[in-house]
């Protein structure tokens, strides 16, 4: 990573790395997706869920997603996936993005959108503040909490639907407009760049705010994401947060609700609410959901 | 009205900030004090002393060498009812879920701990870790429009008094904020430039610090027992300890056998305390290694 892409990175919040993928990886990838699609293995998600209220990102066609572990696909099929997750082109940038020791946090996952496929509302931003996707520098280096790494399949052209972003929002400290949350009216703020087959696109997940334009392209959309962290950093681990499953039974034997709230594993995406505490004027420690039960009743 | 005891103060938030620590007076009841002593007494025969050789925890610095290492006791969660009950319930007291919520946020964690750490007289002291620079993601202070971040931070519990001049708990106030390399003279209190503190504390004192400010322990010089009970918590997405999921094996199954060790590398689990067991990886752009350096 040379100190045009680290300024690029810094200044923008993404990074688009040209021409990586070679037309024989690029075929091997296609017929893995092939075959997940032609498994039925895919989520359709709802038509709009994702424009929400937006007028802009609507559309007319489903937004298709794919949650499945593509690490473990039958083989061939896992093999070419594989490749990508210590690709040197992403090693030499996240042990500078993230540092040393980044890991994989959840993924990859298969996003495709066919036209005319609705757009997502943006999300993530600099405020407020989210610790464990937080972007920071200092002293010549930088700390990004989290980065995916997107490997396109199949062209985006500019301004034609897909991954778009607003360009230095991983460092803003005033919440974002919902005009430019829903692109009704984004005042300019929000683009929607060229990413070609081959290429690999890095942007700061959850610090950067990112979403989806409609697809406006004849052809498929086909993506693969890679949800990697820093060392320290958490985005997800829902699956072994449980006291139960993080820690030994002797120590979460007999604990009261209240105990076990604290002693839930680090994961940025609880399944549960169970972990948050309120204290009360006397003293009182209970589950905030509980309370907030109680007053609904 | 309510007990400020278990609400956090403008003040208090102001001198958090400001200096990445805050002592509360009095937090523990005097049955509460005494129930944890007792219960110190009955594990007594259990607390192990560190050794003080190759440098100790002093790490060979003369103003803070001893004559013996300082003594630790952990496993408070897990003892027998009823021995383990005082210490759960400073798990989750009024007093830290009060600060902790606005300090690190609601969701907050035990990362790892309780630890009691104790000393006698001429026990040595604990070179001064930790500070703003180099930054220290797992740790990380940050404050934004109005709200602290505090990503780590011990809470610290004080069965005993600590006087003036009786050393242990020390540190650099302002630290977790710097962005100049702390001067090896401060780390090793041998020329301390007037910055290292040892606030007085009396038993029933807990004292919160940010992980990251700078600090550790100036020699024990008291006749009396030094006894302090040291709790680990993490904002929610934090993580220092690895815990029991931390290898790809442990995360993903046996199928990561099939992966290259360069492959396998950015499997792990969150945490720094792995203990050197983490592969690290370089890249040149073309190939991927996994590198000696640990």
């Amino acid at each position: 990573m040379d100190a045009k892409e680290r300024y690029f990175w810094d200044i923008q919040g993404h990074l688009i790395v040209r021409n990586v993928l070679s037309p024989k990886e690029l075929e091997a990838l296609n017929n893995a997706l092939d075959y997940v699609i032609e498994s039925g293995a895919i989520n359709q998600s709802e038509e709009n869920r994702g424009a929400a209220d937006s007028s802009f990102l609507r559309g007319a066609g489903a937004r298709w997603a794919h949650g499945t572990n593509l690490l473990n696909l039958p083989k061939p099929h896992c093999e070419p996936v594989r490749q990508l997750l210590a690709h040197p082109q992403i090693v030499s940038r996240l042990n500078v993005m993230c540092g040393k020791g980044f890991r994989l946090d959840h993924g990859p996952q298969f996003n495709n959108a066919v036209k005319g496929t609705a757009g997502l509302t943006l999300h993530g931003s600099g405020d407020p503040h989210k610790d464990y996707v937080a972007y920071h520098h200092q002293n010549g280096i930088m700390h990004v909490g989290g980065v995916t790494v997107t490997w396109n399949l199949t062209d985006c052209p500019e301004n034609k639907g897909g991954f778009a972003c607003v360009p230095g929002s991983h460092k803003s400290k005033f919440p974002m407009p919902k005009e430019v949350r829903n692109c009704d009216a984004d005042m300019g703020t929000v683009i929607n760049p060229e990413i070609r087959a081959g290429d690999i696109l890095f942007f700061m997940d959850g610090a950067q705010t990112h979403g989806t334009h409609p697809w406006q392209n004849d052809h498929d959309r086909r993506s693969i994401l890679f949800k990697y962290a820093s060392r320290t950093a958490i985005r997800q681990s829902r699956e072994i947060s449980a006291p139960d499953i993080y820690w030994d039974e002797n120590i979460i034997d007999g604990m009261t609700t209240e105990q076990r709230a604290v002693m839930f594993g680090p994961c940025s995406a609880p399944p549960t609410k169970d972990m948050n505490l309120t204290v009360e004027e006397d003293g009182t420690v209970s589950l905030t959901n509980r309370q907030e039960q109680q007053s609904a009743d | 009205m309510s007990n400020p005891l278990y609400t956090v103060s403008e003040e208090e938030k102001y001198f958090f900030d400001l200096r990445g620590y805050l002592i509360i007076r009095n937090a523990l009841s005097d049955a509460d004090l005494a129930q944890c002593n007792a219960t110190i007494d009955h594990y007594a025969d259990q607390i192990q002393t560190r050794s003080i050789g190759n440098g100790g925890l002093s790490r060979g610095s003369t103003a803070l060498k001893g004559q013996e290492g300082r003594r630790e006791l952990t496993g408070m969660l897990g003892w027998p009812t009823p021995h383990r009950e005082p210490f759960r319930k400073l798990l989750v007291h009024p007093v830290v879920v009060s600060r902790l919520n606005e300090f690190s946020g609601q969701g907050f964690r035990l990362d790892h701990g309780p630890l009691l750490i104790s000393a006698h007289k001429g026990a040595e002291g604990h070179s001064l870790h930790g500070a703003g620079e180099p930054f220290g993601q797992s740790v990380a202070y940050h404050q934004q429009n109005g709200k602290i971040y505090c990503r780590g931070i011990t809470v610290a519990w004080q069965l005993t008094d600590v006087n003036p001049g009786d050393g242990g708990f020390a540190c650099v106030p302002g630290s977790h904020k710097t962005a100049e390399p702390t001067p090896e003279g401060v780390r090793s209190a041998e020329d301390d430039m007037g910055l290292v503190y040892q606030p007085t504390m009396k038993a029933g004192d807990v004292l919160f610090f940010a992980e990251t400010m700078t600090h550790g322990t100036l020699p024990w010089t008291s006749d009396g027992e030094r006894r302090s009970v040291l709790y680990k918590y993490a904002s929610r997405a934090a993580a220092r300890a690895v815990g029991k999921h931390f290898t790809p094996q442990e995360r993903y199954g046996d199928w990561v056998h099939e992966l290259t060790p360069e492959q396998q590398a950015v499997l792990y689990g969150p945490g720094v305390h792995h203990g050197n067991r983490l592969p690290f990886l370089e890249s040149d752009g073309q190939t991927v290694t996994v590198s000696e350096k640990k």
